[in-house]
């Protein structure tokens, strides 16, 4: 229960973090919250020869407005995301309104307990890419972008090209997560997200996460996105739920309609957690609650 | 080219625990818990799952509890760190939420109970007016196999209204 032997260094720049990850390469891990991976080091499941730690490095902490994205640093700490706020141009902080704004909170609330939640980060865990990681479902179904860095060049990864499969990413071992930028939502956006777990604090059974766009005129949905977590490999979209909501005006019945597909849709492995079968049918109640939550109803 | 340690290489930290300065050389791999123990002397931060899930290691890092066995001491270099033994006055009364847990029966064997303390204090001075659920919620970062929580709860609860009243 103690991790075996590293070779560590604490650079306290960007430049810096990317020349050590250049010269270690795949002998070298990132150290950000640590939340995760010195858990896996405690095991022993992880060696690393090199600990690269981040914590020391400026201007990975910024969450800002760019672009139409909000842009959120890898060392952003969970805690921070129960109530977001970015930095203006101005330099001021300022709290994140919106969607996104109230989205966050109330997806980070379930990360973890709080001694998690004020030392892990955001980039840790997309990079740490858990499937059943909160982070990682929001920004597989969000369509995120996560940007690496590598000495001299930078290049943007679609998060549905990102992760690759269990705790497996397309970061390069020379590459560090830099940042994550989220798509704004405009108002027309309705969110919900719902996760199952024994306890609170403990990793997700099942996680969904459902974002539907409103016609403002007619209330149909014109665009349907729906994660879910804890089913596969890697966070997972559901294209056959997502068209079953597609032109349609949001209600009951059509929520119970597009868990119904989503359970048809997924092919979860089962473990001592839960049955596939139990799984399935996870699916079906927390992609259904979370379509509820997004339209304002109580679920079920 | 930023400087590396070996891993063999005892690295000096500093590390500032409850107001005393420790200069101490611990290898990378040292976690915070371990230096705590073993280089500051301090033991009353105690070790159970070493993989951040019971919590008894819980020590407050700048005023937030954090997990102890999930922290380098390397990283730790330069934060205030407070442990269980700075919570007493040095006159020996007892911090009122150690009076507390005594009051309310919130600790049995004792094992669990310095991380309960710390990630007490640590959410009681950030949030002095905590709500009842998310009291409970807070505390589930932690375990205790003897009180049942109950007990922990009330604690908590009763340092928490008496700040209050």
């Amino acid at each position: 229960m103690k991790p075996a032997r590293f070779a560590y260094t604490a650079p306290d720049t960007i430049e810096g973090t990317l020349e050590a990850l250049d010269r270690f390469g795949d002998e070298a891990k990132v150290l950000s919250g640590g939340q995760s991976l010195v858990p896996m080091m405690n095991f022993r499941l992880a060696r690393p020869e090199v600990i690269v730690d981040i914590g020391r490095v400026g201007g990975l902490e910024q969450m800002s407005l760019t672009d139409g994205a909000l842009s959120v640093g890898a060392r952003v700490v969970h805690a921070r995301l129960e109530a977001p706020a970015v930095t203006a141009p101005d330099g001021r902080s300022e709290p994140l309104g919106g969607v996104l704004g109230s989205l966050l909170p109330s997806v980070a609330h379930y990360v973890g307990h709080l001694p998690i939640r004020v030392r892990g980060t955001f980039g840790g865990s997309i990079a740490h890419a858990d499937p059943a990681a909160e982070w990682c479902i929001l920004a597989r179904t969000l369509d995120a972008e996560i940007v690496a860095l590598r000495r001299g060049s930078e290049r943007v990864i679609a998060a549905a090209d990102f992760f690759e499969t269990v705790f497996t990413t397309a970061l390069a071992p020379e590459e560090l997560l830099a940042a994550v930028r989220l798509p704004i939502l405009g108002d027309d956006w309705r969110t919900g997200f719902c996760e199952f777990s024994r306890r609170a604090g403990d990793f997700a059974v099942v996680a969904a996460m459902t974002a539907v766009r409103l016609d403002p005129v007619s209330g149909a949905i014109v665009e349907a996105r729906i994660g879910v977590g804890g089913v596969a490999g890697v966070p997972a979209r559901l294209p056959a739920a997502e068209a079953t909501l597609r032109g349609e005006v949001p209600g009951a019945d059509l929520h119970a309609a597009a868990a119904a597909a989503a359970a048809g849709e997924v092919d979860p492995v089962g473990d001592l957690h839960g049955s596939a079968a139990y799984r399935r049918d996870l699916v079906r109640a927390m992609v259904a609650r979370a379509l509820a939550q997004g339209a304002g109803e109580s679920g079920s | 080219m930023t400087e590396i340690s070996a891993a063999d290489a005892a690295v000096p930290v500093v590390l500032a625990v409850n107001g005393t300065e420790h200069r101490v050389a611990v290898e990378p791999r040292k976690t915070l818990a371990d230096a705590l123990r073993e280089d500051c002397g301090l033991t009353g931060t105690h070790l159970g799952c070493e993989h951040g899930v019971c919590g008894a290691c819980t020590v407050l890092a700048d005023g937030e509890p954090v997990r102890s066995c999930l922290l380098f001491a390397v990283q730790a270099h330069g934060a205030e760190i407070r442990t269980v033994e700075g919570l007493a006055a040095a006159d020996g009364t007892l911090h009122p939420l150690q009076e507390a847990f005594w009051r309310h029966h919130g600790l049995q064997c004792g094992f669990c109970t310095p991380g309960f303390l710390m990630l007490s204090a640590g959410v009681l001075e950030s949030r002095p007016d905590i709500g009842d659920d998310e009291l409970r919620e807070a505390l589930s970062s932690n375990l205790c196999r003897c009180t049942g929580y109950q007990t922990i709860v009330e604690a908590v609860q009763s340092v928490r209204d008496a700040a209050e009243a």
